[in-house]
């Protein structure tokens, strides 16, 4: 990688990716008097009609997260933001929090949801962001196939592997656990 | 044994010894082109501008030039406490190390950073895009490890916590650096002035003062010039003293002249520090 193709905030990307027709701004960059310049240090890409550029870390708004269970109430998991993007957050000594509301778990059957049976401590989960949620917390959403708990231990401490859509299975002992599970890639 | 230990402060030997130097030879120079004898008027001292050395914050930045130098560390985007604002917030804290000035300054006392950190802010929000990061601060804490004049420490401080934020890869309209010119009495405009030709500078404008009462004769000014060399823009301007507008136009064109030479090092100290990290999960 040369350093010629890394750009620096308030550079313009180069002609060869802002070909018309004009390309949407991805994240990483801004348009400003019809050019479109890189905001942070990163490498430019154009995927079909959005052009971004990709620096060392996300930091910017989160729209697909990936996170860990840290509180469970009937009505609410409250969890800690580990990745956006499939990108780590930066380190900071504070993290963001989000909420998932019980009736933002499943598509269906909403009103048949039992919080101990999609989500437990430490699991971990990919979810959409919602909104940006109250003044603590961003609200969260596993309303989707292929959101939810991505890997999660039983209650021996053993790796569980999913099975169904709303169970996962201990290898070693056998026992099934019931989890708002996510759809693994590929299947 | 002393009773009252101050556990904040690194105690000091008890006996120092000044450094012995090796002498000058003949017609050797003082080390560093620092000196106006060795440099034009429209010329800058070096910059050595390093980003990424403070491994705890999310991006830093350390700067030398002239006699200045700063630590910079950013810390962010972090979650903010409540109440809610849909724009990012941008903390800025400058800290004069005791060392740092002369006559040495009692630790945590000055009132001297405030303005300043007032000053900055003012210069770097237009580089930040905050509206990207609702809900969330920037926490920006440039220690001043040696200070000549307040206005380089503001330019070297601009330029030093675009380096840092650049590095913690938060999003910015462009790279914000900063300059000092100044017009001396005799309508000479030099850039990047030292401390000595600032006091010279002051020192002729108080007698002037005294003598023709309100008027300062042939007119001499100091101007900080925060500008973002890659967009065009200038974010800041900041002077004192009083100057002919013809003067004064000339004195901002040499102050943006000078801000895009910065830009080229911060630039290419930005990239270094890329090619350093890796970028995007490649090395």
């Amino acid at each position: 990688m040369s350093s010629s193709t890394i750009l620096l905030p308030g550079q313009p990307l180069p002609s060869s990716l802002t070909a018309p027709p004009l390309p949407a701004c991805g994240s990483g960059c801004y348009e400003s008097n019809g050019r479109i310049l890189a905001s942070i240090v990163g490498i430019p890409r154009r995927d079909g009609s959005v052009v971004s550029v990709i620096g060392r870390e996300e930091s910017g708004n989160t729209p697909d997260v990936g996170s860990v269970v840290s509180r469970l109430t009937p009505q609410q998991a409250h969890l800690t933001l580990t990745t956006s993007n499939d990108r780590p957050l930066p380190e900071t000594s504070e993290e963001f929090q989000g909420v998932i509301r019980i009736s933002d778990i499943r598509l269906t059957e909403r009103d048949k949801i039992k919080m101990g049976e999609c989500f437990r401590l430490g699991d971990l989960v990919k979810a959409k962001v919602l909104s940006l949620g109250d003044a603590r917390s961003y609200y969260l959403s596993t309303a989707a196939n292929e959101l939810g708990v991505m890997y999660a231990v039983s209650e021996a401490g053993n790796p569980l592997l999913p099975v169904s859509y709303q169970e996962m299975e201990d290898e070693l002992t056998g026992t099934r656990e019931k989890r708002k599970v996510a759809k693994p890639e590929g299947i | 044994m002393a009773t009252a230990f101050d556990r904040r402060r690194i105690p000091a030997p008890e006996i120092s010894i000044p450094p012995i130097y090796e002498p000058l030879l003949d017609g050797e120079a003082e080390a560093g082109p620092s000196k106006r004898v060795d440099r034009a008027n429209d010329e800058a001292r070096p910059i050595f501008l390093k980003t990424g050395l403070i491994s705890q914050a999310n991006g830093s930045g350390y700067i030398e030039s002239g006699g200045v130098k700063i630590a910079c560390s950013v810390y962010g985007p972090r979650p903010k406490a409540p109440p809610y604002t849909p724009q990012g917030t941008l903390n800025l804290e400058v800290k004069f190390a005791p060392f740092a000035s002369d006559p040495r300054g009692a630790p945590l006392r000055d009132t001297e950073p405030i303005h300043l950190s007032q000053l900055l802010t003012q210069s770097l929000i237009p580089a930040i895009q905050l509206d990207q990061f609702p809900k969330s601060s920037i926490d920006i804490y440039l220690l001043i490890l040696e200070s000549d004049t307040p206005s380089n420490v503001l330019s070297a401080g601009l330029t030093v916590s675009s380096a840092a934020i650049a590095d913690a890869g938060i999003a910015m309209n462009g790279l914000g650096t900063g300059s000092v010119v100044l017009t001396d009495q005799n309508g000479e405009i030099l850039v990047d002035p030292e401390e000595s030709e600032e006091i010279a500078l002051q020192s002729q404008a108080q007698a002037q003062g005294q003598g023709q009462g309100q008027g300062q004769g042939n007119g001499a000014g100091k101007l900080l010039v925060g500008a973002l060399p890659a967009l065009g823009k200038v974010t800041n301007l900041y002077m004192e003293g009083e100057v002919e507008v013809d003067q004064a136009i000339q004195m901002i064109e040499k102050a943006i002249a000078a801000s895009r030479d910065t830009h080229t090092v911060l630039a290419q100290s930005l990239l270094e520090g890329a090619l350093e990290r890796g970028i995007g999960g490649e090395a």
